[in-house]
């Protein structure tokens, strides 16, 4: 249901901890702020560790049981040590050589852009996480939190 | 009367600047304009070029033009009255 005032709103959960998966989200919800849509993003389960402070430059790529890898890679060989900080290494090669926008700069325009950006309560209590290892300007909340946002929201998904 | 020249007076340079940067560069300069006035946009991103269309239909602005000459994109928008045209 859109919002009495006309402004369009879009709804996102992050729930994967990824660097691919956690393009998506960012990349909508600055997407939505440049076209002055509020945004929102729940941060989920693995999707915590994109508002981490000591993870969100860290994000790797799995390299087991991803076929669709642009080099495939035989699981069996996806299993062996290193394999998955090969499979980051390479991704972030291509981030760098196809000139798009870092995670922590896209988190930077969706803060700036007054995203609201919710780290699940439920899952930092399951994880042990605390507020002070997320970074600067994320909000706790609970899954009503969300639906209390994402009922008024154009757009919802679940990435 | 000869035709009417009205001169590119708003201009936005994002050559090398990756999504979402160029669209964020267009909602400020739009901002700051009067409905009516023409922006001129430079990007070498092909991504927010495709979205350039939806882009302006969703904030109300026009998308007069967009073309690409050695590898740089100038897309040209009338800034509109704000209302979304996707209808």
């Amino acid at each position: 249901m859109s919002k009495a005032n006309g402004v369009k709103r879009v709804a996102l959960i992050a729930s994967k901890g990824t660097l691919d998966m956690a393009y998506p989200p960012l990349i909508l919800a600055s997407t939505a702020i440049s076209m002055d849509w509020e945004a929102g993003i729940f941060f989920t389960f693995y999707g915590l560790d994109i508002i981490k402070k000591a993870k969100l430059e860290h994000l790797k790529v799995p390299s087991l049981a991803n076929p669709a890898m642009p080099v495939p890679v035989p699981n069996i060989i996806g299993a062996l040590p290193g394999m998955t900080a090969m499979a980051t290494m390479m991704m972030k090669s291509w981030i760098k050589k196809a000139h798009v926008a870092t995670l922590p700069d896209l988190l930077d325009v969706c803060r700036e852009g007054g995203a609201r950006l919710i780290g699940c309560q439920m899952t930092m209590d399951l994880m042990g996480v605390k507020k002070e290892e997320l970074v600067d300007g994320i909000e706790v909340g609970g899954a009503a939190t969300f639906l209390e946002y994402a009922s008024e929201a154009d757009v919802s998904l679940f990435i | 009367m000869g035709p009417r020249v009205q001169a590119l007076l708003w201009r936005v340079d994002c050559r090398g600047m990756p999504m979402p940067y160029p669209l964020l560069g267009a909602r400020a300069a739009l901002a700051r304009m009067t409905q009516g006035d023409i922006l001129g946009l430079l990007l070498t991103d092909r991504e927010s070029e495709l979205s350039l269309a939806a882009w302006c239909r969703m904030t109300g602005n026009l998308l007069l033009c967009s073309t690409e000459r050695l590898g740089v994109r100038c897309a040209v928008i009338k800034k509109g009255d704000g209302r979304c045209s996707n209808r």
